[in-house]
């Protein structure tokens, strides 16, 4: 086994203590990040959709504030965002560098797009079975959790499959920075000291990361559509 | 009882102010089957979300059982709601859940142990004809079962008024029929109030008791449906019940000048309205044979409306003028209303 993996990655031993530990600091970066982001992008996704006009507890003017907000966030380059963000993340993390100074600028990368996509998938909602729970006297925070959240399982985990993998590239990106993680070790090991086999073995690490999050998505769909 | 005081509602939209729902006042009383037809865009959608606030007038009040809904805070509309079931034309199950969870659904937050929730559940299903379906998709069932399991789901917090928006308007005939029985069914059987709104007079004629026509957001005739169905008074109601026969073709033919109503010199076309169980056949025989005059049959129909047969005939008599006249005043005498069509 082990001939078997010098013989395809020669320099497999140089890189693997350093591989284990990328590893782990990606998938702590996408793991807590994503975790985060699922959760304030959600609630903003749910936000925009009931506050929109016509919507539950509809506020035209708190509409337009997230509204616009959101696409101005959206509309910063995340190489951008991790500098800019380094006072916001000292004052969050205590610390602007390594995988936890990345959690602050992944999560705001994240968030703005991830927001959107709730927001489409909950409008996916037929606007009659929203009418209809509130005819049986379900209240305003039922009808977010049992109708808008529960009926569009299948579409959130669509659009959060999409983001999960969006998220593993930036957080590559973020290690190319200083966070460490897969992007880091790629750089160093496969650009740097030239170490071609690396880059690849890396690259088929995050498709097995980027299958696995597809996967379970599939998975989940599956099961939520009747 | 359900009270509608001087209820108004207006959009206002860019295009101006939209007057969807004039000053209506209607008294709906308890166990009846109250049917409001028109045309689209007449109001009466607006006007029947109005009975359970999901849309909130603009003025007037809603009293449904003595309570005047517009006072009650959120939370307690959210409790009286639940005894106001409503269902509508495109059923509203939720998909990603079963028949069995669908009418349970809005059991939640209720006393009910989840033996008594399943026992509930069963019963409506029994009582709708479902029972066998209760693991089923709502994908996987056809507008009719759909319908019967949006029923159960409205009936599930033993409500005390059921809403029914164009229930109907979705399904087929015969479908249609199936559902309406169950509606008068659940009437009976649980002594609902049921408040429906329609575009089709057929179903006002088989299951209301009551009827009120709408045109232009206000209600231009109210009254018991064989008093609407025999004697319209106003044009819209008159319109919808020519709809629900053949008579008025007859002015089609008029105006086309066709053979078999073209009229001699001593003929007149009469329309003849029956109502109740005086014997045509025989009133126009007797008026044939005592005024001399000979009558002949155009075209003819009878409803059966809650339960009490409905005639009209367009004829053709031929005689005299004043026999004619003769014939006419025996026929009113005897309770049929005769129009002149044309002479």
């Amino acid at each position: 086994m082990i001939e078997f993996i010098e013989s395809v990655i020669p320099n497999f031993a140089r890189g693997s203590n350093e591989l284990g530990r990328a590893i782990i600091q990606t998938l702590q970066m996408v793991g807590i990040s994503g975790l985060v982001s699922f959760i304030l992008g959600t609630a903003l996704g749910v936000a925009l959709v009931v506050m929109k006009k016509g919507g539950i507890c509809q506020n035209p003017v708190a509409y337009n504030i997230l509204d616009k907000s959101i696409n101005i966030l959206r509309s910063i380059p995340f190489l951008i965002l991790i500098f800019m963000l380094m006072g916001l993340s000292r004052l969050i993390m205590g610390t602007a560098i390594g995988v936890a100074g990345a959690i602050v600028p992944l999560v705001v990368g994240t968030v703005p797009f991830f927001s959107r996509q709730i927001e489409t998938a909950l409008s996916e909602v037929p606007h009659g079975l929203i009418e209809a729970s509130t005819a049986m006297g379900v209240s305003r925070l039922g009808v977010i959790f049992r109708v808008y959240l529960r009926e569009s399982i299948p579409s959130i985990t669509r659009v959060t499959q999409i983001t999960a993998i969006n998220l593993v590239n930036l957080a590559t990106f973020a290690g190319a920075v200083g966070a460490g993680g897969l992007g880091d070790f790629a750089l160093r090991f496969g650009h740097q000291l030239n170490m071609r086999d690396l880059m690849w073995l890396t690259i088929a690490i995050i498709l097995i990361l980027v299958s696995l999050i597809q996967a379970v998505g599939n998975i989940i769909i599956k099961r939520a559509t009747h | 009882m359900i009270v509608l005081k001087d209820v108004s509602k207006t959009f206002e939209t860019q295009y101006g102010d939209i007057k969807a729902v004039r000053n209506i006042n209607v008294e709906i009383k308890s166990g009846e089957i109250f049917g409001v037809i028109g045309h689209s865009g007449a109001g009466k959608s607006t006007l029947i979300r109005c009975l359970n606030l999901l849309e909130v007038p603009s003025a007037g009040q809603v009293i449904v059982d003595g309570e005047d809904l517009m006072g009650l805070s959120t939370k307690a509309l959210n409790q009286r709601r639940k005894k106001i079931g409503m269902i509508f034309q495109h059923f509203y199950l939720m998909p990603s859940r079963t028949v069995m969870q669908n009418v349970a659904f809005p059991l939640r937050g209720t006393n009910l142990s989840k033996e008594e929730k399943r026992a509930k559940v069963e019963s409506l299903l029994g009582l709708v004809g479902l029972s066998h379906r209760i693991q089923a998709y709502p994908s996987a069932l056809s507008g009719g079962e759909k319908q019967r399991v949006a029923i159960a789901r409205a009936l599930a917090n033993d409500p005390s008024v059921l809403l029914c928006d164009e229930a109907t308007s979705a399904l087929d005939p015969q479908t249609t029929k199936s559902i309406l029985d169950l509606l008068k069914e659940v009437n009976e059987k649980l002594g609902l109030t049921i408040v429906l709104i329609t575009h089709e007079m057929a179903v006002i004629k088989e299951i209301c008791d009551r009827v009120a026509v709408m045109e232009g957001g206000a209600i231009k005739e109210i009254g018991d449906v064989f008093q609407v169905f025999s004697d319209p008074r106003s044009d819209v109601a008159k319109e919808f019940v020519a709809s629900t026969n053949s008579l008025h073709k007859v002015y089609e033919l008029i105006e086309n000048d066709s053979p078999l109503v073209r009229l001699a010199k001593n003929e007149q076309l009469l329309k003849l309205t029956y109502k109740a169980d005086n014997a045509q056949e025989t009133l126009l025989h007797t008026a044939a044979e005592r005024f001399g005059v000979k009558t002949n049959i155009c075209f003819g129909n009878i409803e059966l409306i809650q339960g009490r047969p409905l005639g009209s005939l367009i004829i053709i008599i031929t005689g005299a003028e004043d026999s004619i006249e003769s014939a006419v005043g025996y026929l009113e005498e005897q309770g049929v209303r005769v129009e002149v069509v044309s002479k």
